[in-house]
Parts: structure tokens; C-alpha cells; sequence
């Protein structure tokens, strides 16, 4: 067996199944040992379609997602979906191939210092230096991928390794780490501060679903009765329309979210990082909270702000530790009233044209309540966050961190064949479609069911919107009026595609997207003007939301 | 302030490039850097000596995550072999 060879039946013995690529001279020997493995190659148009294919299929499922490249331009391609993977705490690994050990090092053909180049980007990066070390590599990567707070992983295999006799089986799979127990004394601290709390606000993010803490989440938020909201990586963890869940705080939170926690006393942080898109201006977050802060990752405890008490571990067993019965009902009630005024506005702000707002809301009574919506980045970003209702993390997608324009078409390839029983639609801009647009022949080539939706407002809708409200309206590099034609390009991929202009046509649009067999897009026209309401300025505090008006 | 962190690293591509890279991505300006191998040839000895205005735990937490990193110390200022508790830094 050789160092290829090797690679497949390791990945078949961790029950990988699917995996994203592109292949090339130095990872070709890998290719030709996944003709007699079961395992599923997806042909990706190019590299970064391939990693962000493979974090998008980690995103949905949980488990590890795989993507390969070959040397030099290949590997450097994959760098913004690994980087993606990081930010975001996705299980990924990525294997590359690279040019021989005898010639690392002489600028070969297709040679670059991916190693070098990942460091910054992965949690862990192995260079296989002798075929030796290849089965304990194989190993190690899949284990640091999936282990604690998890990422990516890459593994650059020189070609030679790849040709060269292994004589080791795959090793064993480790079973699941459990998180460190968390000192009993911490808790009673923590249970302490809650019981003498008469504000508390449970502020939570995406590290309760790396830590597969939902159902804990939940018994803890319903036993306490405290007032909840959510990071964009946080969408989920409570379902939408439940009477705790006060919605996604931060930069383009509601008033209600951001208002409770000015107001609050304690601040339960669970799984999240005090992130600046979700404090704004830091020092006037929260301003009269005590912070328990409860995540797995010590990095991220004080890291910020200070924690009052800091809970670093397990968080289920934590979160089912506190939970008990609070007698804040004033408080809850306050907060109640609070969402039914300033809850996200029922307009994103569009007089003319399709509102997004009222759209999205059309899009979610139509699909399965459990559909997955994958985003790019941008303003659709931001109006997904706020107006579709989600019931669980898994089922929103997003480029949360690293904010990778480009993610969401090849990411919603990964959710469907990660959960082929599943409707998966890809909400983009008009942007961001363009930046992996050649994805649309990966979805043709495999006739995955995949619904894309593009909101076109001719701008980079963000850019434009922060130009008008910190730059004084002086407009620059932002409009993209001279768009291709949308339904065309689909078309031309062998997609069908429509376009939807008009208000009163778009509940009969949007059933034929989601019953149309196979892939297909909705060209979405939107108004320029139309803006993310309510917004605070970068480096304002919370308090400072502007709620914006309707165009 | 200036403090020193010893620690254990495994003998690996880039290991000693990850921790330089986290000291300068976090805050933490280098001072000096001495590395040994172990006697059985499969570890580093590290000494890094770095500055910053920040809290050292903030470097101590990132380090401690890397893979092949062990037998991490912090000693308050460099020279002075005094360790660092994470409370008392943070």
C-alpha cells in the first residue's frame, strides 16, 4: 500500500464519506488511489469552492469535513476556506499535495511554503516529512480537527510520500475528548451571582453547538426563565419565537437585544468571545453587568472583558449544574415588552422593489421549517440573521468570522450532500455571487437540489450603506450596475432561473423555486437605497443604534 | 513588562514559527529567544522573553492551545523566577 492508498483507508475508517477537490500534478497519486475508494469525490470548479464545499458539509453534519488540493496554486486557494474554518471553529482538514521532499525548498514547479502560509490560519498544520510519519499525521489531524473547540488542519504530503510503500494500517480512532469538568466551587460562585442577580441576560454564541450543549442550552434557559440573546453564530440556539429568545444582538441586533443587556446586572456568556461586531464600543458594553462567562476555550475567558466568574470546560454539564428556578419575572416581563416594540423592524427599508424583509419571511413560510439557509456576506447576511426564523444552528450557515464573501454558494453544496433529506437554499448578493459563481457548474454536474436565491441591488450593498452613513455619502467602487444577467448566467450552467421584480409575484416565485426539481435560481431585484436597520456605527457603543428610515 | 515563558515544544515543522507568530499576532514584542533540544533529540527547550503592556495570560492561554506544547511556565520578569498566576495576571 502506498502513501495514497494509505490516505483513503484512513479517511474510510473515520466513515468519511464525501470529500471536495481539485486535483493537480502533486496530489495526483492521491487521485488515483480514490478510484478503488468508496469514498465520494466532488470536483469543485476551483480550490476555495473545494474548502468552503468541505467546512459547509462540517457546518451542516458536525462531522469533519475533508478537501484536497495539489501544490502551490491549488494550496494557496484553499487558504480563505481554512481560514473560514478557523474563525468559525469548523472541523476541517485539508490535505495538499507537495513537490518532492528532494526538491522543497528549490522553488520547484507549483512549490510554495503552504505549511508557512497556513500557520496563521489553521489550528494545526503537519508537513510529512517521511512516509513513516504519514499514518500518525492522518491521525493527528482528524483528532486536533474534531477535539476541544475544533478547526482546520492541513497536511502538506510531498508526492514522493504519497508514492511510497506504507507499512501501517490506519491507527485507531480516538474516542470524543470530554471538556474539563469545572471546579464545583466555580459553580457555586456562578449560582451564587445568578441567585443574587435581578437582571440577568444569557448572552450565547456558536460555542454551544461545538460543544453539543444545545439541549442542556435549552433546559437552562427554560429553568432560569432568563432573558436570552444571540451572536449571528448563536442563531439557533433558541428557536425563533420563543418567549426568552430576544434575538441577535451587536452591530445590527435589535434595539430590544442590545438595549437589555446595557440593562442588565449579570451577563451570562455562554460559548461566545465579546466579539467586536457584538459589543461595539467595549467599554461601554454592559455596563453594569457582573459576567459569568462559561465557554471550553480558555483563550477566550478575560481574553475581552473580565469575568466575574470564569466556567472553563464542559459546557453541558455546567449549564445543567445552574440551572434552577430564578424570580426575576418583573425583569421578564420588562424584556418581553421590550422585543414587541423593538424587535427588528417589519421592513428592511425598501419603498420600492422586493423587501428583502417581507421576502425572506415569504421564503421561510414556504420551506420545511427545517431547511438549511446558507449566506454570503453582506447586507442579505444581516437581513437573514434578522428576519428568517431558525430552530437550530445547524440550519443557518454563515461566514461569521472570517465574513468570506464567496461562501455561501459552494458552502450550501457541502450542506446538501452533508444532508441530502434536507431543502437547502443559498441566499447571496449580488456581490458575493459572483466571487464562487463557478460553483453553479458543480451543483449542474451532480444535480444537487440546491435553491440559490440573488438579492441584487447593483451595489455592494454593506459597503455602499457604511459609505452613506460614515463617509458622508461619498460613494466609491460600490456599484454594480453593470451586473451580468443573472437568469442568463444560470442558464447557461444548465440551470432554470427566473427573476421576481414584482411584490405581488413573489409568493408564486418562490414556490417554483422550491419546487423545481434539481438546482435552479431567483434573480431577486432589490432597491440600492435598501439598508440593514438598525445599525451601529463602528466604534459606537450599543446604545447608539440608529434605526434607520424606510428608503 | 517584560517576562520570560519556558516551555516544552515537540521537534516538528513550524513549531517554533507558531509560537514566534502568536507572541507578534497578540500583542507581545520579542525580547530574546534561546532553544535547546532535549537530550533525547525530540523536543525543544524554550526560553522566549517577550514585552508587552498586555496581560501575559493573554499569550499564556494562546500558547498552551498549540499542539506538541507542554510544561508551560511564566515567570514574571525576565530573570526573576517567580511564575506567573493567571489570576494575578489577568
Amino acid at each position: 500500500m502506498n502513501g495514497a492508498e494509505h490516505i483513503t483507508r484512513a479517511l474510510e475508517a473515520r466513515g468519511i464519506d464525501t470529500i471536495f477537490g481539485y486535483p493537480g500534478g502533486m496530489i495526483m497519486p492521491l487521485y488515483d488511489a480514490l478510484i478503488d475508494s468508496p469514498i465520494r469525490h466532488i470536483l469543485c470548479r476551483h480550490e476555495q469552492g473545494a474548502a468552503f464545499a468541505a467546512g459547509g458539509y462540517a457546518r451542516a453534519s458536525g462531522r469533519p469535513g475533508v478537501c484536497l488540493a495539489t501544490s502551490g496554486p491549488g494550496a494557496t486557494n484553499l487558504i480563505t476556506g481554512i481560514a473560514d474554518a478557523h474563525l468559525d471553529s469548523v472541523p476541517l482538514v485539508a490535505i495538499t499535495g507537495q513537490v518532492p521532499t528532494a526538491l522543497i525548498g528549490t522553488d520547484a514547479f507549483q512549490e510554495t511554503d503552504v505549511l508557512g502560509l497556513s500557520l496563521p490560519v489553521t489550528k494545526h498544520s503537519i508537513l510529512v516529512r517521511r512516509s513513516g510519519e504519514l499514518p500518525a499525521a492522518i491521525e493527528e489531524a482528524f483528532r486536533v480537527a474534531t477535539a476541544g473547540r475544533p478547526g482546520p488542519v492541513l497536511v502538506d504530503v510531498p508526492k514522493d510520500i504519497l508514492l511510497a510503500e506504507v507499512d501501517a494500517d490506519p491507527l485507531p480512532i480516538a474516542g470524543p475528548e470530554a471538556g474539563e469538568t469545572i471546579a464545583p466551587e466555580a459553580i457555586a460562585a456562578a449560582r451564587t451571582l445568578l441567585r443574587s442577580s435581578h437582571r440577568p441576560v444569557i448572552y450565547a454564541g456558536g460555542g454551544v453547538t461545538l460543544a453539543g450543549a444545545e439541549e442542556a442550552f435549552h433546559r437552562f434557559v427554560e429553568t432560569t426563565g432568563i432573558p436570552t440573546v444571540l451572536t449571528l453564530k448563536g442563531i439557533g440556539n433558541l428557536p425563533d419565537g420563543h418567549q426568552l429568545n430576544l434575538g441577535m444582538l451587536g452591530m445590527h441586533g435589535s434595539v430590544a437585544a442590545n438595549r437589555v443587556v446595557q440593562e442588565c446586572d449579570l451577563l451570562v456568556v455562554v460559548g461566545a468571545r465579546f466579539d467586536d461586531r457584538v459589543t461595539g464600543r467595549l467599554d461601554r458594553f454592559a455596563p453594569h453587568a457582573r459576567v459569568v462567562h462559561l465557554d471550553g476555550d480558555a483563550a477566550q475567558v478575560g481574553k475581552l472583558r473580565a469575568a466575574d466568574c470564569a466556567l472553563v470546560g464542559a459546557i453541558a454539564p455546567a449549564l445543567e449544574a445552574l440551572a434552577a428556578p430564578l424570580d426575576i419575572e418583573g425583569w421578564r416581563r420588562h424584556c418581553r415588552a421590550l422585543h414587541g416594540m423593538e424587535g427588528f423592524a417589519a421592513s428592511a427599508g425598501a419603498a420600492v422593489g422586493i423587501d428583502p424583509a417581507a421576502f425572506l419571511r415569504r421564503l421561510a413560510a414556504a420551506a420545511e421549517r427545517r431547511a438549511i439557509i446558507s449566506c454570503d456576506v453582506g447586507q442579505h447576511q444581516m437581513w437573514v440573521a434578522q428576519y428568517y426564523p431558525f430552530d437550530h444552528p445547524r440550519q443557518h450557515l454563515t461566514s461569521g468570522g472570517l465574513g468570506a464573501m464567496g461562501f455561501g454558494l459552494p458552502s450550501a453544496i457541502g450542506a446538501q450532500l452533508a444532508r441530502p433529506d434536507v431543502p437547502v437554499v443559498n441566499v447571496s448578493g449580488d456581490g458575493s455571487f459572483l466571487m464562487n459563481v463557478q460553483e453553479l457548474a458543480t451543483l449542474k454536474r451532480y444535480g444537487l437540489p440546491v435553491k440559490v436565491v440573488v438579492f441584487d441591488n447593483q451595489r455592494l450593498g454593506m459597503v455602499r450603506q457604511q459609505q452613506e452613513l460614515c463617509y458622508d455619502g461619498r460613494y466609491t467602487e460600490v456599484d454594480l450596475s453593470d451586473n451580468p444577467d443573472f437568469t442568463a448566467v444560470a442558464e447557461a450552467f444548465g440551470l432554470p432561473a427566473r427573476r421576481v421584480s414584482e411584490a405581488a409575484a413573489v409568493e408564486e416565485a418562490i414556490g417554483w423555486c422550491l419546487r423545481t426539481p434539481g438546482p435552479c435560481l431567483l434573480h431577486v431585484p432589490v432597491a440600492a437605497e435598501a439598508n440593514v436597520w438598525p445599525m451601529v456605527k463602528p466604534g459606537h457603543a450599543n446604545e447608539e443604534m440608529i434605526r434607520g428610515t424606510v428608503a | 513588562m517584560i517576562f520570560d515563558i519556558q516551555m516544552q515544544a515537540g521537534r516538528a515543522p513550524a513549531t517554533l514559527e507558531r509560537i514566534l507568530q502568536a507572541a507578534r499576532v497578540r500583542g507581545f514584542e520579542l525580547q530574546g529567544l534561546d532553544v535547546r533540544p532535549t537530550i533525547d533529540g525530540r523536543h525543544y527547550r524554550v526560553r522566549l522573553t517577550v514585552e508587552s503592556e498586555l496581560p501575559p495570560v493573554r499569550l499564556i492561554r494562546q500558547l498552551e492551545k498549540q499542539v506538541g506544547i507542554s510544561g508551560l511556565t511564566a515567570l514574571l520578569e525576565a530573570g526573576r523566577e517567580a511564575p506567573v498566576s493567571a489570576a494575578a495576571s489577568s
